[in-house]
């Protein structure tokens, strides 16, 4: 438990986090000053007419208004953001030797079970926080007004993937999409932990993740098959319609423990880790 | 010692960038593959046996985005393009940083010039560009050889199905398009993001200039230099586009600043520290 606690507090509290967490931030505040702040003028303009409805969080938040530039960096960038503050951690610590030091007082499986949880929480923290900082500015600002299905202005459509859910409770198809968001960036961020065991360049180690998705998204994207894409079965404004739920739910609920069974081989495998 | 520096340079930076070049060439394969398959599907769709060409694939990878950009719903983004482009960027990285905190740093104090130094890893960034372009020239050769022809001539049939544009472009703007304005871009935004590296971490440079690129898919402004590398925001293209005759110089102006700003820092910069 100590070892949990001290790669908690190792992960959550430093610079690069913090670093990570502001440029999220500052992107999709980027978006809150181009698309939400704009249209709050327009906001007394529809209690003359019941027949319209007003700009809502539903419609104008950074993860329903994919036209937005703040949006097409996120979808791409997200893996590093989630990577970057933790995710060569293993990496710097056998370099270090703080991890033999570690060793001594800590059984292996401990430590590598931590150090998997601290960077997966770190990684899907990072995923999320700047939409959800988005998401809190925006509630700010606009009224939460349920989405209505006919008026054919919100981003996902009924027939979309939980789509269903949105137009019936839109904070639960919200939450939802953190939610996989949150355990596929975590998980995607401990692919950086599987490569540490071959490569010693941090780099490299860092963005394996976000190559991994951005080559395989567009690729798959290329050759007619976009839903299976992560950049769009990912995000809340579902570009492409016929995703599979039950692909996206498996991926996304798959990953983590696939990964974490995967680096706890790799872990102990190795007769010294070093 | 510019000659051993470069030596040096070319060396080392295709060891630490192998790996990337692997990834890089997968990607470029994938891409010129998905488009002999998509002009492979128009000729048995329509009946019309035209053979795709050289030119036909550089158009394919290198035009950007093909609809307006600004829509109520998430953006098609041009995939093969940021494909080339943020990958030519992952593959510069990280270069200089790593020398810096290796090898690098003994050789610097051994040519007892940073100037030089500096100009040989500059020339190893436009090297590694242009071996890309290179590489992206010959991947689409082969591919031409087995599945079309090498022809400079666009078919403009077959490219308005693909892209739903109609282009045709005399054979010097076609060059400038599609050849010189992307590799001069990719330069400039490469030996932009060394320079940044200097000062920040390598990762948050490549982050920058990702940003920075896609970016420029979304506003059609000189100040956004990436414009240059987009034909369709380029002003033969589109009304109020970018003038690419003015994008040579400016891009030119960008890797000279940049090397000069690169040299500053460096001089400044303590090594030992």
């Amino acid at each position: 438990m100590n070892c949990l606690s001290c790669e908690l507090k190792r992960a959550f509290k430093n610079r690069r986090l913090f670093c990570t967490v502001f440029f999220g931030c500052a992107l999709t505040a980027v978006q809150y000053f181009l698309d939400v702040l704009p249209v709050v003028a327009y906001l007394n303009d529809y209690q003359t007419d019941p027949g319209l409805l007003p700009h809502s969080v539903f419609s104008q938040w950074i993860g329903a208004n994919g036209a937005s530039p703040s949006m097409a960096v996120y979808i791409t960038v997200a893996p590093i953001l989630a990577a970057f503050p933790y995710g060569d951690s293993f990496l710097s610590d056998r370099q270090s030797g703080y991890m033999q030091t570690l060793l001594l007082s800590s059984s292996r499986m401990k430590f590598l079970l931590s150090k998997y949880i601290a960077v997966f929480l770190s990684g899907g923290f990072c995923g999320i926080f700047p939409l959800v900082f988005n998401l809190l500015l925006t509630i700010a600002t606009l009224p939460s007004i349920s989405p209505v299905a006919a008026m054919g202005v919100f981003a996902p459509s009924s027939s979309s993937m939980f789509g269903d859910l949105f137009f019936i409770h839109p904070w639960g198809y919200l939450l939802l999409f953190f939610f996989l968001e949150f355990l596929f960036f975590g998980a995607l961020s401990t692919v950086a932990l599987l490569v540490s065991f071959f490569w010693s360049n941090s780099f490299l180690v860092t963005t394996l993740p976000f190559i991994l998705y951005f080559m395989f998204s567009e690729i798959v994207a290329l050759f007619g098959c976009p839903q299976i894409a992560p950049t769009n079965f990912l995000f809340p404004d579902q570009v492409v319609q016929y995703c599979s739920s039950a692909f996206v739910l498996s991926v996304c609920i798959l990953f983590p423990p696939i990964s974490c069974l995967a680096f706890l081989l790799m872990g102990r495998k190795l007769e010294t880790i070093s | 010692m510019l000659k051993n520096l470069l030596r040096y340079d070319f060396h080392s930076g295709m060891e630490n960038s192998c790996y990337r070049f692997f990834v890089f060439l997968i990607s470029m394969s994938f891409c010129v593959l998905s488009f002999f398959l998509n002009a492979h599907q128009f000729s048995e769709a329509t009946g019309v046996s035209t053979a795709p060409t050289f030119a036909d694939c550089i158009v394919y990878l290198f035009i950007g985005p093909t609809s307006p950009i600004f829509d109520t719903v998430r953006v098609s983004l041009p995939r093969a393009w940021m494909l080339f482009y943020l990958i030519v960027s992952y593959l510069t990285g990280d270069y200089v940083d790593r020398d810096l905190h290796g090898a690098g740093r003994i050789i610097l104090l051994v040519s007892s010039s940073r100037e030089q130094w500096w100009l040989s890893k500059s020339l190893w960034c436009i090297g590694s560009v242009l071996l890309m372009f290179g590489t992206v020239y010959l991947i689409v050769g082969i591919g031409c050889v087995f599945c079309g022809v090498f022809s400079f001539s666009i078919s403009e049939q077959l490219i308005c199905s693909l892209l739903g544009w109609e282009i045709h472009l005399p054979l010097p703007l076609f060059l400038l398009h599609f050849m010189i304005l992307p590799f001069l871009t990719a330069t400039a935004l490469s030996t932009v993001q060394m320079v940044l590296s200097l000062v920040v971490k390598p990762i948050f440079s490549f982050l920058t200039v990702a940003t920075y690129y896609i970016f420029s898919l979304f506003f059609i402004s000189p100040f956004f230099v990436a414009n240059y590398a987009i034909p369709t925001h380029c002003s033969t293209f589109i009304q109020g586009g970018v003038n690419p005759f003015q994008g040579v110089p400016i891009l030119v102006f960008v890797i000279v600043f940049s090397w000069i700003s690169g040299r500053f820092i460096l001089i400044k910069k303590d090594m030992l520290g």
